[in-house]
């Protein structure tokens, strides 16, 4: 029996011996108290005075009574806000009286603190507007024409989610996955961009222009904590923005395009995803346990689903959670049936 | 006494309710494990210790759950979407212990045997939920010859593996659905030993392997549904 199918049997017998266990404290020959019949039902109506019709008058200030000193005047001839403490309305028995002067009472003494407001995030709206300006071409970010580091006919990548802290070091022998704006190692790697709706893109342009050593861009990196999160469904203008910024930062440095098999939305959007962002390879991630790996059927289908969104160019797996023996099976099956690389994640190994 | 079974009834109906909202409150996320179960093969009910006749030469229906919710569409499509294949394997208990173990080797030369695959979401319902409710359907796509002796005794087990993970129903989990470690199962090697007719390696339960025998010569009809003490696997 399933673990779902034990919690309901758990839960209903809890709750069946409980009401069980009611019913039996009621004492053999114990009668149930009759209740009085209700009343009657009567229905009563409040009366409700008519309402006086508001009349608009005019109100003359006829007057202006200071307290005491003569107030100061400004510039154009107004009284300072400083020097006035009371207004007096002129109202007379409840009742607003335009016969009655506005009185004013002024006093020097009245002052007001000094008053500042800071914004913490500069951030809001800034990147929203170069995303916008990346989109028709209008945006201006540095640029340099650097020869990358050639990328290997089997990569073998290493990644480390963000989620899971600081990243360590990654092992030699592998390409690691840095996630912008992370210092850039010395060594050939790859960068991946996380974006939301409002990241600027000047940045990005400017750690490009300087990284040498970086083979790649993966855009469309937006991780999940094991659990949906809106900014990891598909955007497509968000990656198109990006895009164009790493392709005028970097002209000819390869643009990847990760899609999510666990959260990706649905086919149409991810189609319209590829279509705006023409990317030159496409990243599956998912596919993290051996029971993806441990079968040709399986590998090849899903080798499909990357060729299917991106005919003709090489498709990447990312996030797998393998070792040992497990995870050279899995790159021998992959190499050998079409794959072009995987970026797993070093956590697991 | 009328009061008394109002009130049981009452009961049971909350109760049902309470239990199958709380079951639906597990929500399925990018760690959830499938589920599965096998209900009938040969048309004979999954107990532990069941007889197929003597003369099963071959499975030719084989009614079981394997699913992981309705997908994105809640439909058949959607179900089928979620999954990447459901197996089902054999292992030959030629000690006849109840256990695949390395007394079965020499009869199991490759290890679990592969019957059959498919890619179809059979069972599934349209909960996006691990309930595994849904209603069986059939999991062989045509019949499978296999090897069956009399008087031997087998291991079925169903292995679903879902498309977007890897993750199967084989894999410990943390009791809401979700994976809590590797699958501990192998075809092959260690990992193939320890299964049991309810369960045995960690993340294999109940109704995910059935442990079966073929009628001996001779015995009429088959001994369902009780079998004999010697294969009892409690």
């Amino acid at each position: 029996m399933s673990d779902t199918g034990k919690k309901i049997i758990l839960g209903s017998g809890v709750i069946v011996a409980a009401v069980a266990l009611g019913y039996l404290a009621l004492q053999p020959g114990e009668v149930v108290p009759e209740v009085a019949p209700l009343p009657e039902w009567r229905e009563t109506r409040p009366g409700v005075a008519a309402v006086p019709t508001l009349e608009t008058r005019s109100l003359t200030l006829s007057g202006l009574t200071l307290g005491g000193s003569t107030p100061r005047m400004n510039g154009t001839g107004e009284i300072a806000p400083s020097e006035v403490v009371e207004v007096r309305q002129p109202i007379v028995d409840g009742v607003l009286s335009p016969a009655t002067p506005l009185t004013v009472i002024i006093d020097a003494s009245v002052s007001l603190a000094p008053f500042s407001m800071r914004v913490k995030d500069v951030r809001v709206f800034a990147g929203a507007v170069e995303q916008a300006q990346a989109r028709d071409g209008t945006l201006q970010v540095a640029s340099a024409q650097l020869n990358a580091p050639a990328i290997p006919a089997w990569l073998d990548g290493w990644l480390w989610p963000t989620w899971r802290g600081a990243a360590p070091v990654a092992p030699d022998g592998v390409s690691p996955v840095i996630v912008w704006p992370a210092a850039a190692p010395d060594r050939p790697h790859l960068v991946a961009v996380i974006a939301d709706g409002a990241t600027p893109l000047k940045p990005l342009a400017e750690y490009l222009a300087a990284d040498g050593q970086a083979m790649a861009v993966i855009i469309g990196w937006e991780e999940t904590d094991h659990d949906f999160r809106p900014d990891a469904a598909l955007d497509t203008a968000r990656a198109e923005a990006v895009a164009k910024v790493v392709r005028a930062a970097r002209p000819g440095l390869p643009v990847w395009l990760m899609c999510s098999l666990t959260v990706t939305g649905t086919p149409e959007q991810a189609a319209a995803k590829v279509a705006a962002v023409k990317p030159d390879a496409i990243v599956l991630y998912g596919l993290f346990a051996k029971g993806a790996w441990d079968s040709d059927k399986v590998v090849e289908a899903n080798l499909a689903r990357g060729e299917k969104l991106l005919p003709g160019k090489p498709v990447y797996a990312a996030g797998q959670r393998l070792a040992g023996d497990d995870l050279q099976a899995a790159i021998d099956r992959a190499r050998r049936l079409g794959w072009k690389g995987m970026l797993c994640d070093g956590s697991a190994r | 006494m009328r009061r008394l079974g109002s009130i049981v009834t009452l009961t049971l109906a909350v109760a049902l309710l309470a239990g199958v909202v709380y079951a639906a409150g597990i929500q399925w996320g990018e760690c959830a494990a499938p589920v599965g179960h096998i209900a009938f093969v040969n048309g004979v009910a999954a107990k532990d210790g069941a007889a197929l006749p003597m003369a099963t030469a071959q499975l030719t229906s084989v009614l079981a759950t394997a699913h992981r919710g309705g997908g994105a569409t809640g439909d058949q499509a959607g179900a089928d979407a979620e999954l990447s294949v459901v197996q089902l394997w054999l292992w030959r208990d030629s000690n006849g212990n109840g256990e695949s173990d390395e007394g079965d080797d020499a009869a199991n030369p490759t290890g679990w045997t592969l019957l059959s695959e498919t890619a179809t979401a059979h069972g599934w319902d349209d909960q996006p939920q691990g309930v595994d409710g849904g209603t069986a359907g059939e999991l062989l796509a045509a019949p499978v010859a296999v090897a069956l002796e009399p008087n031997r005794r087998y291991l079925l087990l169903l292995r679903v593996v879902t498309a977007a993970t890897g993750y199967t129903n084989l894999q410990p989990t943390n009791g809401d659905g979700t994976q809590a470690g590797p699958e501990a199962w192998a075809a092959t090697g260690a990992g193939a030993h320890g299964v049991k007719g309810a369960g045995g390696l960690s993340g294999i339960s109940d109704g995910e392997v059935w442990y079966f025998r073929v009628a001996a010569g001779g015995e009429v009809g088959p001994a369902f549904p009780t079998p004999p003490k010697v294969i009892e696997n409690r």
